[in-house]
């Protein structure tokens, strides 16, 4: 027993001793070497007046170079013309200190920073500098080496240039497509002053790509210039063989996908756009953009496949609607403007959508509509608008009321082709309304009468939808036990309880007489509008929602979720 | 309601429950006197405790902490937000095993600072705990404001370090951002819920000061 505990006594205590050194170690690191030089250099620098102890710069008085302090502290009331460096001590910036160069204090803190003037860059690093003297000269002492492991992952990477081989989603999950993925390389270049990107992918679609009596495999090739990088211009150019959405400006992509994969259901139609085209445009930041472009596309119809869902398998999905068949020359002009405190949780701003079309071309075939629409020789030539203004406003600290408008369709021209025509339909636009149903009285939501068209596309000319709604904050606490409980189960979270009211409809344009019908110059009175009230919690991760319609009587309430706010 | 709803709900309430529960976590702004001013003091306490953050540190990724400070103004019919300022702290765990040590960093403009090496996560959140005076002083005296401050905390991806090492190697530029990203919405919307209701690495906390008049200088 005695030479066993001998045995583990000669095992452990070297053990514990060199536990304790590291200990030690931990509490004594260095600068990181490339620091601790660039310190050493400025304080051996011939034109740096040196000093070692406490140091003041009286106010008045002038340094014309660098200043450096071995072991200070400093305090600075004066100006100084050059850098200031502080090696093992603290610094102390009055109000009326100026300092035109960078500030950089290894082993000691900086007091007062926002009160004086420092013209170059404050670097502090509390670690101190081991060094040793020689004459008036210093020199870093050797530290082993251990720094350079932690900065050494840190290396910078100067290759702002590179290629990859992306393998990556291409779109939202859908009835037609299931899920496509990109395959294929993406090289992009940074040269300070801007980038460029080239992506060339291969389109493959889960629901037909890998059926071998369908080649269904599509592409995108893409390149864009960007000169600038905070603003500046862009110019991009493209050739794509993609699945597009009809409207995109309702449930986002997120909610969308989900919906299709889980639950079978699909909020949006599709159509296949075969093409290329030029964009020009100028931009600031990420989110404000002019932009020109031109695109020669085909369109194409597209039928659903059975694409795989989570549930209700057994459940045919929705048909896609046969849209019609074209070849068009498209002219874009969009623009986007955002001033929102944040993209995702905004308390105040503008963010405006604003996007006019010029298309012109060839109609090849027609989809089904309820409305008949003629094309002269197959020729069609019109104008189109969409714009999606919305503004936050914060009315107290806790609570703010949003406005949103979405308007838009025909302008001038012959009837829009069905890829351009749109709805006010579904949880984001009318919640208290089932989508795609005639419910409700006169389907102004997708401007549909008569036989329903197989799908029920959106044939509205032109849409009109008014949102507003009122949020303020929450805070929920529940089961919330005592600390040294053994169990403590609870459910804490900081949301928002949000009030909205939804107003919109759709309307055809043309000579008065028909269904849902006005003149160009006529708007629909407010009282054919579907206008719905709801309310809900809204926990920005996800909220749940109910709705009930106001313009229709006995329709039941409607309860929904949604990943993200409403808008 | 039926069952895949149900389900759906159920889900979403199980997970998003841990990950909305982070306790005593959040950011706070407090305002203090300040050589006859008043000077917004901002902190973060607890937000490291998320044992998800901890493990990718664990893994080599830093946490990045992105503070976005803004002053409003009360008074008319909406308030007014009248400027607004933004730093980052980072937090960095060394994964030499003889040297094991938290790193914590704030970049706020030109300022570059270095808390040194930190021998626990505990140490870690103490600089983060620790009120740090912000310069976003109210323009308007006798007018009645407030301060909103914003934290997002984020693991850093491998791309993301690039620029945190540039920055740590003095380079003042960023890494060049906003490139076009061919990744599809439904995958970045995906990835943001599993990582947002899945309890993964992004938490966003929001704290207001009490209102507060603008003195007379």
């Amino acid at each position: 027993m005695r030479r066993t505990t001998l045995t583990l006594a000669l095992i452990l205590v070297p053990l514990l001793l060199h536990a304790q050194q590291r200990d030690s170690t931990l509490h004594r690191r260095a600068l990181p070497r490339d620091i601790a030089q660039r310190v050493v250099r400025l304080y051996n620098a011939s034109g740096t007046l040196r000093a070692q102890g406490p140091f003041d710069v009286d106010s008045g008085r002038k340094i014309g170079g660098a200043l450096a302090v071995l072991d200070g502290p400093l305090t600075i009331a004066g100006h100084v013309a050059g850098d200031v460096v502080v090696i093992n001590g603290n610094v102390t910036v009055t109000e009326t200190a100026r300092i035109d160069g960078d500030l950089l204090v290894v082993g000691g803190e900086v007091a007062g920073r926002a009160r004086g003037y420092v013209g170059g860059e404050i670097r502090i690093y509390r670690d101190e500098l081991r060094y040793v003297r020689r004459d008036d000269r210093i020199a870093v002492a050797d530290s082993g080496g251990e720094e350079d492991a932690w900065w050494r992952r840190f290396e910078p990477r100067r290759d702002a240039s590179g290629s990859k081989f992306q393998v990556a989603s291409a779109g939202v999950y859908n009835r037609v497509e299931g899920l496509a993925v990109n395959l294929g390389p993406q090289v992009f270049y940074d040269f300070g002053n801007g980038s460029a990107q080239l992506d060339g992918y291969a389109v493959l679609r889960t629901a037909s790509s890998f059926r071998s009596r369908a080649n269904d495999v599509g592409h995108n090739l893409h390149g864009e210039l960007k000169l600038g990088t905070a603003r500046g211009v862009l110019i991009g150019a493209g050739a794509y063989n993609l699945v597009a959405p009809v409207e995109s400006w309702g449930l986002s992509s997120l909610e969308t996908g989900l919906a299709a994969a889980l639950f079978r259901r699909d909020y949006r139609d599709y159509y296949e756009q075969h093409g290329g085209g030029l964009t020009a445009g100028v931009f600031q930041g990420l989110n404000n953009r002019f932009t020109l472009s031109y695109a020669d596309e085909h369109w194409t119809p597209r039928t659903a496949n059975n694409a795989w869902t989570l549930f209700r398998s057994n459940v045919a999905w929705r048909p896609n609607p046969v849209e019609d068949a074209a070849h068009l020359h498209l002219l874009d002009a969009t623009l986007e403007l955002d001033t929102r405190t944040d993209v995702e949780n905004p308390w105040a701003g503008w963010y405006l959508m604003a996007q006019l079309e010029h298309g012109v071309g060839h109609m090849d075939s027609l989809g089904i509509t309820d409305a008949t629409r003629a094309y002269p020789n197959g020729r069609v030539n019109y104008n189109r608008a969409f714009v999606d203004a919305r503004r936050y406003n914060r009315i107290s600290r806790g609570a703010q009321l949003n406005l949103r408008v979405v308007a838009g369709g025909w302008i001038s021209g012959d009837p829009l082709p069905l890829e351009r025509r749109l709805s006010v339909d579904g949880y984001a636009a009318l919640p208290g309304f089932a989508f795609r149903s005639p419910q409700g009285g006169e389907d102004v939501s997708t401007c549909t009468y008569g036989t329903i068209p197989s799908g029920y596309p959106a044939q509205c000319d032109r849409i009109a939808l008014a949102q507003a709604e009122y949020r303020s904050d929450l805070h929920v606490r529940l089961f919330d036990w005592d600390e040294d409980s053994w169990l403590r189960p609870h459910f804490r979270a900081d949301g928002a309880w949000v009030v909205f009211l939804d107003a919109g409809r759709g309307w055809l344009v043309g000579d008065r007489g028909g269904p849902m019908t006005y003149r160009s110059g006529e708007m629909p009175a407010l009282s054919t509008f579907r206008s719905d009230l709801g309310a809900g919690l809204d926990f920005d991760v996800f909220g749940i929602y109910v709705a009930k319609a106001l313009s229709t009587a006995g329709l039941p309430a409607r309860v929904f979720v949604r990943f993200q706010h409403r808008f | 309601m039926r069952a895949p709803v149900r389900l759906l709900l159920a889900s979403l309430l199980a997970f998003a429950a841990p990950a909305l529960a982070q306790r005593d976590a959040g950011v706070h702004v407090s305002i203090q006197p300040d050589h006859g001013s008043l000077a917004p003091m901002v902190s973060a306490s607890g937000v490291l405790d998320d044992p998800q953050f901890q493990e990718l540190m664990k893994n080599g990724f830093p946490v990045q902490l992105h503070f976005r400070l803004e002053l409003w103004r009360t008074g008319g019919l909406f308030n007014e937000l009248e400027r607004s300022t933004s730093w980052d702290m980072f937090v960095q765990y060394d994964p030499d095993p003889y040297q094991s040590a938290y790193r914590v960093l704030r970049r706020n403009g030109k300022l570059r600072e270095d808390f040194g090496a930190l021998p626990s996560l505990a140490s870690a959140q103490a600089i983060l705990a620790r009120p740090y005076r912000v310069s976003l002083a109210p323009a308007r005296a006798g007018t009645k404001y407030y301060y909103n401050v914003v934290l997002d905390v984020e693991s850093l991806s491998a791309s993301d370090l690039s620029e945190l090492q540039r920055w740590l190697h003095g380079d003042l530029q960023p890494a060049v951002r906003g490139r076009a990203n061919p990744l599809s919405a439904l995958k970045n919307g995906i990835g943001r819920l599993l990582s947002r209701v899945l309890g993964g690495a992004k938490r966003s906390y929001e704290a207001t000061s009490p209102t507060f008049v603008a003195p007379r200088r």
